[in-house]
């Protein structure tokens, strides 16, 4: 029941902060012509010469249409931009987090169940590499890299998954499994100690005693319980993983809506950039939803209603 | 560029001899049959193959309607689908015909072309092939100079300059300008000022995201932040042309990674950081790069004055402008900032653009000395503390570094102040710094370096100098071309005694072309780029 007030307060945060910035739209308009030209006549013709909230009412009026509006520069409908870009970007978290959960389940788990072995050590310290690496910087290497030695690159033309799912991986695999190392590091090191934690519990003795095997102790009793906070993490990732996406989709060429978001804030274009936050926030909403309802699943103790 | 000089140059235009067998320019009589100068990879025509795609970087876009555009990427789409009436060569020194076959000055303000027949639209709805005509020409050259600020880019070549455009016939266009009007072929032959289509107009609402022309190749398909893509325009006008079957812009921003997609061979022509040149030759040698001058020089800005703005000092003092001249080294510049890649300038005009450029003797000296002499006797022997702007990313925070550590030695102190390039944007055009290094676009009509920097109502610049305006307005008066080179000197030495900007470097960009592309000429400026004649070799075709 939070979700419209927050997304009321989403929107009108964005409306007012891209306003307050430095540097307006106008200004940046008008100055490629080299000649001067009518200001209030540019701010008429893109509405930003109303009182800031008669232009947020306005706005709010034709989102709940279903109206972005359309791009000061490009005049092209914002919310199909968006709907173009959609897919791509969320392909790119979607795959990342499964590199991310293929990864750092079984190493967490792992880690925990074999503590202070060799495996728990190799572990954590690949862990604590892919905390510290930042996502940008193993892009560059490994795009630089292997167009050195080998002369290779991940395929430059984008390829919808639907016209062609091999091609389309192709291009990527590569920045999924970089977006995925990242998350999975912290993922892996919760995993681990929230393991750990559950692994002393009295029920897991209990369970031990009954003369359960390992496995079906983990995955039966520790797991499930160990996974709430678990949960948790992988939802909050999930905004880094948007900030990730951004960069990853202009190293890799992808035509996703960070690029979009990054261009349409270096050039103001206000109508784009509140369009996507207010995806983007809509998709955080969404994702706690999930998670919320997880944790009921995990937990029966969870109630809602 | 006398009007007369035109006249003959239109008809016995120096084009290339494919060009001339092939075509059989009807300008061509008498023609003189030497090739372009090409770069030296160029190969002769006779083994040219057909067929292939070739595969462009490309940058950053916004859309790709000629009249409203200013981009360069922007022009990597125009100038493989649109015709001009006439074109540059590749070094900017001549106009060549292109849609019209010939033309000619009647009086100091009449102007009539002679339009080539049969000339044919990309055959897609709702053009379908038909044919170009005078009227295309006219409803072009309007459409360019809607007056509507912030949208059509190009306005100010023919707004308010013509006094008619008339179409006597389908293959005949005559323009009157108000009063003589030099700039007019060169805006003519302007790669922006291109014929459409009224129709395609109509139907989109603006040219942003479709390309229907008469040029080298159709639109097949354009997605702004991944590829446009072309195929060959079977009726291209220029028989034979062009070789390739299909030609693809992709847009790959990331310098990193527009130099690993070259390494990788997924690009056949890619723009290259100079700090990647030397390694990429080294790991292929059959790599040929391009070394060209840009027409983007840098310069050190002093703050803009003018009858509302009135000037402040110590910039207000003309002693204090000229002492920042004398002690800015331009060597410096080219060396710390682009490892060697760039040129000196001796005045706004880059050095390149012959005759209009000042020689090199013109060029202010530097001395240190001298530059504190200037100051004492400004009134500010030990100097002043100032703030300096500069937008980010890019090369020009480095070039504000230097200016720093050379004001430094006269006893200037420059506070750097980098910002965001809308913030920067926004306080450069409202003209409220005190400093800045800024990147300023110039072009093949000389005055498109003057004028919307220190005329009467610039915008990019203000300097409130009334003599300067009048010259600058003289100047596009002057219709005898050495007449008008000796004023645009004159202009040029009166801004470096008056020393509103320092000018400090023209960059030298580089251009990757992959072993096989062949006949691939890249202009003087890096900007003017088409593919028509480009063909692909070996491993590619």
């Amino acid at each position: 029941m939070l979700l419209f007030p927050t997304m009321a307060l989403v929107t009108l945060l964005v409306f007012s902060i891209i306003r307050l910035l430095p540097g307006d739209i106008v200004t940046l308009m008008l100055s490629e012509q080299g000649y001067a030209a009518d200001k209030a006549q540019l701010e008429r013709m893109l509405g930003l010469d109303q009182p800031f909230y008669r232009q947020y009412l306005t706005y709010i009026g034709r989102v709940l249409q279903g109206d972005l509006g359309v791009s000061f520069w490009t005049k092209e409908p914002v919310l199909e931009e968006i709907m173009r870009r959609l897919p791509v970007s969320l392909e790119l978290a979607v795959l990342a987090m499964l590199v991310g959960l293929v990864l750092a389940l079984p190493a967490g788990i792992f880690s925990a169940i074999r503590q202070d072995t060799w495996l728990d050590y190799l572990f954590r310290s690949g862990a604590i590499g892919g905390l510290s690496i930042p996502g940008f910087w193993m892009a560059t290497v490994v795009i630089v890299a292997a167009s050195i030695w080998w002369q290779w690159v991940p395929p430059m033309r984008y390829t919808p998954f639907t016209r062609d799912p091999v091609k389309n991986l192709a291009q990527l695999w590569l920045p999924a499994f970089i977006l995925g190392l990242a998350l999975s590091a912290s993922v892996m090191r919760m995993t681990r100690s929230m393991v750990l934690e559950v692994l002393r519990e009295d029920y897991v003795r209990t369970a031990w005693a009954k003369g359960l095997s390992e496995t079906v102790v983990v995955t039966r009793h520790v797991l499930k319980n160990a996974m709430i906070p678990v949960v948790t993490v992988m939802g909050l990732q999930l905004s880094t993983l948007i900030g990730g996406t951004v960069i990853m989709e202009t190293i890799f060429v992808l035509p996703g809506m960070g690029k979009f978001l990054l261009d349409a804030i270096a050039w103001r274009d206000y109508p784009v950039i509140q369009g996507i936050n207010l995806f983007l926030a809509t998709g955080v909403i969404v994702v706690n939803l999930v998670v919320d309802l997880v944790y009921g699943f995990l937990d029966p103790r969870i109630r809602y209603g | 560029m006398t009007p007369g000089k035109h006249e003959i140059e239109g008809r016995t235009a120096r084009v290339s001899r494919r060009n001339f067998l092939l075509t059989g320019a009807a300008g061509a009589t008498g023609l003189a049959a030497a090739g372009r100068p090409r770069v030296a990879w160029a190969q002769a025509k006779d083994d040219a193959r057909r067929g292939g795609t070739l595969v462009v970087r490309s940058g950053p876009i916004r859309g790709i309607d000629p009249h409203i555009e200013t981009w360069a990427s922007t022009l990597q789409v125009v100038h493989q689908t649109y015709n001009a009436l006439l074109r540059f060569n590749h070094d900017g020194t001549k106009i060549l015909p292109d849609l019209a076959e010939s033309w000619q000055q009647k009086d100091d303000v009449t102007y009539a072309f002679k339009l080539r027949q049969g000339v044919r639209f990309h055959n897609v709805p709702p053009v379908n092939g038909r044919e170009l005509t005078s009227e295309d020409v006219k409803y072009s050259i309007e459409r360019q100079m809607t007056n509507q600020p912030g949208k059509f880019q190009h306005a100010y070549f023919f707004l308010g300059k013509l006094a008619s455009i008339e179409t006597p016939d389908k293959y005949t266009v005559v323009f009157k300008t108000k009063e003589p009007y030099a700039p007019f072929l060169n805006y003519i032959a302007s790669p922006w000022t291109v014929i459409v289509a009224r129709e395609v107009v109509e139907k989109h609402g603006d040219l942003q995201r479709h390309a229907i022309g008469t040029g080298p190749f159709v639109m097949q398909d354009y997605r702004r932040d991944q590829e446009a893509v072309f195929v060959k325009n079977p009726n291209y006008f220029k028989k034979g042309l062009p070789y390739l079957d299909e030609l693809r812009l992709q847009y790959v921003i990331d310098p990193t990674a527009a130099t690993a997609a070259f390494r990788g061979q997924q690009t056949d022509v890619s723009y290259l950081e100079f700090a990647d040149v030397a390694s990429i030759k080294s790991s292929n040698a059959k790599v040929n790069v391009a070394a060209i001058t840009t027409m983007f020089p840098i310069v050190l800005r002093t703050r803009p004055y003018d009858d509302q703005r009135p000037p402040k000092p110590p910039f207000a003092e003309k002693k204090v402008r000229q002492a920042i001249q004398a002690a800015i080294k331009q060597e410096e510049f080219i060396e710390i900032v682009r490892s060697g890649w760039g040129q000196t300038m001796t005045g706004p005009i880059p050095t390149y653009r012959k005759p209009w450029a000042l020689p090199a003797s013109a060029r202010p000296e530097f001395d240190l000395k001298k530059a504190k002499r200037l100051l004492t006797e400004g009134g500010y022997a030990t100097g002043f503390e100032t703030e300096l702007i500069v937008g980010t990313p890019g090369d020009n925070v480095k070039s504000a570094q230097v200016v720093k550590d050379q004001l430094a030695k006269v006893g200037i102190q420059v506070n750097l102040k980098p910002m965001e390039m809308a913030q920067y944007y926004n306080k450069s055009y409202t003209y409220d710094y005190s400093m800045s290094v800024h990147t300023v676009l110039t072009g093949e009509e000389p005055e498109e370096a003057i004028r919307p920097y220190y005329g009467a109502g610039a915008t990019y610049y203000r300097w409130g100098n009334k003599e300067i305006h009048r010259l600058i307005d003289e100047q596009a008066k002057i219709l005898d071309q050495k007449k008008r080179v000796e004023m645009v000197h004159q202009i040029q030495r009166l801004l470096l005694d008056d020393a509103p900007n320092v000018f400090l470097y023209t960059p030298i960009m580089h251009y990757g072309m992959q072993p096989w592309v062949r006949n691939y000429t890249v202009p003087v400026n890096a900007y003017d780029q088409r593919y028509e004649e480009v063909w692909l070799d070996g491993k590619k075709a």
